[in-house]
């Protein structure tokens, strides 16, 4: 076996002095590109209550559909005719395949607007849905 | 004039990334994002046909009208009620498949209520029954 002769290293430091800098750089960076979604969609959505809830995976692969107490329809954030869901989501599934379009009904809301809403979810593919509701107490 | 031999004044600057690291976990615990439930159900494929062909002891047929009231095979039910129900027709058959059927009046929650009792019963499957 040849001796390997050991290398004198130099004294190996990573200065710590501008990781405080660093940090607020990062911090900042956060601070300037978070944007919180503040509102979007129909107000006064009272979702309905089941014992079932589920908390979702995945919030990237999440289309909203908002269907209010008078049956006015929005897909994400364009207000739409029910006969307009299936182009509109179809297009969204083309980008993104693993799409999960949760739909946020208003309690009152008729049904027959929902299961017209995922017929047209059907015919455009997209064919996992949520229905958005609260934990019951 | 002579002036003030003064040391020199300075904030140590050594804990500084402490303090931010500090601040980035004090933002990171308390920030929520408001998170997405529900109830997740899958669709089945569009077919302009109803090519779906099930034997009827297979089926377990819930309607409700538009009043809220719920059939469940031929027998008026509470809402109560249909959860035990479907479980116990579940267990007699396993390969139950339970079709839920609303009226275009009814409203949302009255569906939603009746779904989640049947998800409660962990039917193995649910299907939605488009409206008359």
């Amino acid at each position: 076996m040849p001796k390997i002769e050991k290398k004198q290293k130099a004294d190996v430091a990573i200065p710590t002095g501008s990781m405080g800098d660093i940090v607020f750089l990062l911090l900042i960076f956060f601070m300037v590109t978070t944007v919180f979604v503040e509102y979007r969609g129909i107000s006064g959505i009272q979702q309905p209550r089941a014992e079932t809830t589920e908390r979702l995976e995945n919030r990237r692969d999440i289309t909203h559909m908002w269907i209010s107490q008078r049956g006015e329809l929005m897909v994400d954030d364009n207000r739409l005719e029910v006969e307009q869901v299936a182009a509109i989501v179809y297009n969204k599934r083309v980008e993104n395949p693993e799409i999960v379009v949760s739909i946020v009904a208003d309690v009152d809301a008729p049904y027959g607007m929902v299961s017209e809403a995922m017929k047209q979810l059907r015919q455009a593919d997209a064919l996992r849905v949520n229905f958005a509701t609260l934990y019951a107490r | 004039m002579a002036r003030d031999k003064r040391a020199e004044p300075e904030i140590p600057t050594a804990s500084m990334a402490d303090i931010a690291f500090l601040l980035i976990i004090f933002f990171l615990v308390t920030t929520s994002f408001n998170q997405e439930m529900g109830i997740g159900l899958t669709l089945p494929p569009w077919s302009e046909e109803d090519v779906l062909q099930v034997r009827k002891k297979n089926m377990l047929n819930i309607w409700v009208n538009a009043a809220g009231e719920i059939l469940l095979a031929d027998e008026i039910v509470s809402l109560r009620q249909v959860a035990p129900e479907v479980d116990r027709r579940v267990q007699e058959n396993p390969l139950l498949i339970v079709s839920l059927k609303a009226d275009r009046e009814t409203d949302y929650n009255t569906f939603i209520q009746v779904l989640d009792q049947v998800k409660l019963a962990e039917a193995p499957k649910i299907s939605l029954a488009d409206p008359d």
